[in-house]
């Protein structure tokens, strides 16, 4: 186990840094520097060989299914892949790019092949592919891993920047639904006693995410069901920070929104309690941006959505 | 802009509660001052009993504008409000169909759906917030009121009384005993029924802090059926309370596995052959 470990990755006072430029590879570069990846990436592998350190990078792919693949709707490809090539020149060579599936459709390799991602020199894996049996506690108790998710030594959480209508908006934290690996997730992760923002929280805790990352060069608002009414907005900026709660929080207050409001958010206050917040970089919100209200957000959280139910 | 961090701030169902029922509370009571100005055309009837629907409507009409100014804050105004207006939701219906009065029975109606709603969002407020595995929302919220009853730290306690609730209902949810359906019971009878003891007919969580104290003290003195109430409150609180790692490190406990004295103790446990491995007789 890395040293890493010892230290819960969602209680550290860490700085939250956003980036924007001109060009999308300079403000992921920006926003990993200011996000202090480096000192987390060394912490994290300590005196281990960076070519024996498995890396899971769980980008949003899927999102693009639940919202009909509109514009802005799941993590662009470049910065991911572009995050790939640093972390090469670490010295990393096993490094999977993953996702699981929405309902028996399509596998998550077909989807992300078709969306521009090109598996050369990274694993694309389908995390309801392949699965072992794995207590993660709490809510979810003995339920599927997949392997790749479980036995990663750093696992990066690599977000969309996009509103979503049952909790506000869909950080770093509601993309790791997309690491538990029922395809039916309205069935396995949302109703009494596993809600989404339980399971979001449970996975979390059992199988920490060490650094997150939001894709801000374009980001899609709206008040409605995922991917229908809103607009693709121009953004131009990237997020990072090893501790992706104070990440969310940060990317509410960029959309106007309290992220106090959104239920994986307070789920995960409940669990790790307050954080210390270090902004940094742009902070000035999104102008133009149209966020759910509460009573969206109250109403989609009754009625929920219907088949490719995701909130990530 | 920069939102201070809230641990325990509202849901977006108390938000939207809050803003409904202070909506309702208004039209309700607008709908009560039109009913006594007009009776011949609004109420039911023009008889004393009308006349005493609508006072009672007016009294749910202010007990919910007085809810929707703070849920949290005016507890009992939301119960009393939840409860007037279930009562004259139905007498209103039921009195319309009597009388065969049109106006007064799409009142009714209206102020059924507006109940429904309102019990619904509440529940959903209730479920949101704390999330019980299980008890009911309510039996959680009695709970709560019980965790902070029994642990009387004056404001030194180590956890919070919610804190104390969740770590009691999520050991409940994954403990598999007879007695469990016992425990809940215990909780409908702290809510509804020990109150009486200190001649207060309300729900025990919306009790005052000395209240509740007078009646669970009522209950440890009193010996016969209620002794095993008082047994069960005491167990939970203290399971939840002591049980929790953060109280533990408040009081210095230091966990086995942490003492110096156990490291490299080999902890593995001990199998001894079964001394009766045939079923008797065989």
């Amino acid at each position: 186990m890395p040293s890493g470990e010892r230290l819960s990755p969602y209680t550290r006072a860490v700085p939250v840094f956003v980036k924007r430029s001109t060009d999308k590879l300079q403000a992921l570069a920006g926003a990993l520097d200011g996000g202090g990846f480096s000192d987390e990436v060394e912490r994290i592998v300590d005196d281990g060989d960076p070519a024996a350190t498995r890396i899971a990078i769980k980008a949003n792919i899927m999102g693009a299914v639940a919202s009909g693949e509109a514009e802005a709707t799941y993590t662009d490809p470049q910065l991911v892949e572009s995050l790939i090539g640093r972390l090469r020149e670490y010295g990393f060579t096993q490094m999977s790019v993953v996702d699981s599936r929405l309902d028996a459709g399509e596998s998550m390799t077909e989807v992300a092949a078709r969306l521009g991602y090109h598996a050369d020199g990274y694993e694309l894996v389908d995390l309801s592919e392949e699965t072992d049996p794995f207590d993660y506690g709490g809510v979810l108790g003995r339920h599927p891993v997949s392997p790749t998710w479980r036995d990663a030594d750093i696992r990066i959480s690599f977000a969309k920047n996009k509103s979503q209508w049952e909790c506000f908006y869909s950080g770093a934290m509601a993309n790791v639904l997309g690491c538990l690996p029922e395809p039916d997730k309205r069935r396995w992760y949302r109703g009494r006693g596993h809600a989404a923002s339980e399971c979001v929280r449970t996975a979390l805790a059992a199988l920490p995410v060490h650094f997150g990352l939001v894709d801000a060069w374009t980001s899609r608002d709206g008040r409605g069901r995922p991917g229908r009414g809103g607009k693709m907005r121009q953004t131009g900026a990237v997020l990072a920070s090893a501790n992706v709660i104070a990440l969310d929080w940060v990317m509410g207050e960029k959309m106007g929104v309290d992220p106090a409001l959104n239920p994986v958010m307070q789920e995960a206050l409940h669990r790790w309690g307050r954080i210390e917040l270090i902004r940094r970089g742009d902070l000035m919100p999104w102008e133009p941006w149209e966020r759910p209200g509460p009573t969206t957000v109250a109403l989609a959280g009754l009625i929920g959505g219907r088949g490719a139910w995701t909130i990530q | 802009m920069d939102y201070p961090v809230r641990v325990y701030g509202p849901n977006v169902y108390e938000l939207v509660l809050t803003k409904y029922l202070a909506g309702l509370g208004l039209l309700l009571l607008s709908w009560t001052v039109a009913a006594a100005l007009w009776p011949a055309t609004l109420a039911v009837a023009s008889t004393s009993a009308a006349g005493l629907l609508v006072g009672a409507t007016g009294a749910a009409a202010l007990a919910i504008v007085l809810a929707g100014a703070g849920l949290r804050q005016n507890r009992a105004a939301l119960d009393l409000g939840f409860a007037l207006l279930a009562a004259v939701a139905v007498a209103w219906t039921a009195a319309a169909i009597v009388e065969s009065e049109a106006i007064a029975l799409v009142a009714g109606g209206l102020m059924v759906a507006a109940f429904a709603i309102a019990w619904i969002l509440r529940h959903a407020a209730v479920q949101a917030r704390y999330k019980p595995r299980f008890f009911s929302p309510r039996q959680f919220e009695t709970l709560i009121q019980v965790a902070d009853t029994m642990i009387d730290g004056d404001g030194r306690e180590a956890i919070d009384s919610v804190d104390i609730a969740v770590r009691v209902d999520h050991l409940l949810a994954e403990t598999s005993s007879p007695a469990l359906p016992q425990i809940k019971l215990v909780l409908i009878l702290v809510e509804w029924v020990l109150p009486l003891l200190v001649v207060r007919p309300l729900p025990f969580s919306t009790l005052g802090s000395n209240v509740r104290r007078s009646a669970v003290e009522g209950v440890i003195g009193t010996g016969g059926f209620l002794r095993p109430v008082a047994r069960t409150l005491k167990v939970l609180s203290c399971v939840g309370y002591y049980g929790n790692p953060e109280t533990m490190r408040g009081l210095g406990y230091v966990p086995f596995d942490e003492r110096p004295r156990a490291i490299g103790v080999d902890q593995s446990p001990v199998h001894y052959p079964d001394p009766f491995p045939g079923p008797p007789g065989s």
